[in-house]
């Protein structure tokens, strides 16, 4: 099992969150980047709470992550975003045996390209929430050799992950069964055929799922939800992935879901 | 209310007369024949024993139960019912005419209820002279251990049906969710696409069997993957609520992939028959 590695995450929000406190509790040293210094830090202090002190540092520039083994970016869906980042983490000396990207909806293939990566970039999609979930979905850029993919897979099991795999376009296979599906249920709500509550009861007492796909995507922000159905139509042209007029609307109206207090649910 | 008839004795139809037996109404179980109704009853009857084997029910209570159900092979005895949930296969033409039946021998206040989960509870409803009494009932298999019911108004079902239909499920110790008539309601509407996506996954070669149900378990926290799950509830009931599905909506993202197809005409039905996405 693989312990001790240097991990940088660039990027706190609920996903950058998640993964850090699954790399401390699997033994890494996590090192935590995010342009709200706060964000970072009242995430170690977390981890550090939970009793892994010398196991989570927060880094005031990207320079600090550059002794890091293993460095992942977990910022929102924007391609842009993420390759400048890629880019300048390159230029400030980062040399990371690979590279890691929390994408769900983007290409990792272009990513790496667009930043000119000299080492694999691999995607590694942690479902939310990744200290409940198992699941990481896993696809490697072009070119990754086996023993960096072995790396990897070694590095997910360490943190008690399991990785799956898709040879599909998109890459994905829980997100390819379940965007499609939130976005129906945002249409049976648009469409008045039941209330946001019954739709959550139903699938939770009918399916036995555990939280219903409207807290779902109220807890991962509309806000994050539109871009990535967004971002997948955009590549796909699958109608699965079209995003209901509801959901844009929301998103203009501020209505964001729990971070903003009013999603599809009042909190 | 107080008196419950159930048509079709079938798993669904069994289930739905033990729950109402179990909560005290009488019950009325009409099937075609006499064997039907004698094999609907034996459900009951051998659900209930594992109950007893595992101390959750005791021998008298089983019995208790089991004296409030009244099978019969004629529609009259129905006819004092406060309700009748009707359970015969998924056939539309099949429970148009039982609903064009019930209509004619139950009295005037009693609610024709049809348990389906995928055809048009308003086609049904126009099929009886009480279309505002008409209500789709939709249980989940198996019946005595799935808590939802899907109370679904058709476009001609009265807000006192509603009520009435709701507050019966309550008694029977089910939690409901209302939602209008549309195709799937609910439930099937999310779920079935869902399910193609997860067959077109592994007929393209994309994921394997074992990788498509762990991302649904392990990713998404769903108690079986949608393969399990296909191979549990049937195929061949799959198959046919996805042709009625899509023949309603003509939305390809509901109609039959080519391998559940397949799959379906070779026979192999999941769990029931020993193979489908599985072998048993």
């Amino acid at each position: 099992m693989v312990v001790g590695k240097k991990v940088g995450i660039v990027g706190v929000g609920t996903i950058g969150v998640g993964v850090a406190k699954v790399c401390a509790a699997g033994g890494h040293e996590v090192t935590l980047f995010d342009l709200v210094p706060e964000k970072a830090l009242k995430v170690a202090d977390e981890i550090s709470a939970a009793g892994s002190p010398e196991r989570a540092r927060v880094a005031k520039s990207l320079k600090a992550l550059a002794n890091c083994d293993i460095i992942l970016e977990a910022l929102p869906e924007d391609l842009t975003a993420k390759v400048e980042l890629f880019r300048e983490l390159v230029h400030k000396g980062c040399k990371p045996s690979f590279w890691a990207t929390a994408t769900s909806s983007l290409s990792v293939n272009g990513m790496a390209r667009d930043a000119e990566l000299k080492v694999s970039l691999i995607r590694m999609h942690f479902l939310n929430p990744p200290d409940k979930m198992k699941l990481v979905e896993v696809t490697y850029s072009a070119g990754t050799d086996p023993k960096t993919a072995d790396a990897a897979k070694e590095f997910l099991a360490s943190l008690g992950k399991s990785a799956v795999t898709s040879t599909g376009k998109s890459g994905l296979i829980a997100y390819y069964l379940y965007v499609p599906f939130l976005n129906d249920a945002i249409r049976i709500y648009e469409k008045g055929l039941a209330s946001a509550e019954d739709i959550d009861k139903g699938c939770c007492l009918g399916l036995g799922y555990p939280v219903g796909p409207l807290h779902y995507l109220d807890a991962m922000g509309l806000d994050a939800f539109l871009q990535i159905t967004s971002n997948l139509y955009e590549q796909y042209k699958d109608q699965g992935f079209a995003s209901p007029h509801l959901l844009q609307q929301k998103v203009e109206a501020g209505e964001l879901g729990c971070k903003t207090g009013k999603g599809f649910f009042a909190y | 209310m107080k008196v419950v008839g159930v048509v079709g004795g079938g798993t669904m139809g069994s289930g739905i007369a033990q729950v109402s037996a179990a909560a005290g109404f009488q019950v009325h179980l009409l099937d075609i024949n006499e064997q039907f109704v004698k094999q609907g009853i034996g459900r009951i009857e051998s659900f209930l024993k594992k109950g007893v084997a595992r101390g959750k029910v005791t021998e008298a209570k089983m019995q208790e139960i089991l004296s409030r159900v009244h099978g019969t092979t004629s529609m009259a005895d129905l006819s004092e019912s406060d309700i009748v949930v009707e359970a015969v296969f998924e056939q539309l033409e099949l429970k148009k005419k039982t609903h064009g039946e019930l209509d004619k021998v139950v009295k005037p206040g009693c609610i024709l209820a049809t348990n389906t989960s995928c055809l048009s509870v308003t086609e049904i409803a126009a099929a009886t002279s009480r279309p505002g009494k008409v209500i789709g009932l939709h249980f989940f298999n198996p019946v005595p251990l799935m808590r939802l019911v899907e109370v679904i108004t058709a476009l001609q079902t009265e807000e006192k049906t509603v009520q009435d239909a709701t507050a019966f499920c309550h008694a029977i110790g089910k939690q409901t969710v209302r939602v209008k008539d549309f195709p799937g309601f609910l439930v099937n509407h999310l779920l079935i696409p869902f399910i193609n996506r997860s067959i077109d996954v592994l007929d393209h070669g994309w994921a394997t069997r074992d990788e498509i149900d762990a991302a649904a378990k392990l990713g998404l926290g769903h108690p079986m993957g949608p393969l399990e799950l296909i191979d549990f509830d049937g195929l061949d009931v799959h198959h046919m609520t996805h042709e009625a599905m899509y023949t309603q909506t003509k939305d390809p993202k509901f109609a039959p992939p080519t391998l559940l197809t397949h799959m379906f005409k070779a026979g192999r039905f999941g769990k029931k028959s020993g193979k489908g996405f599985y072998e048993y």
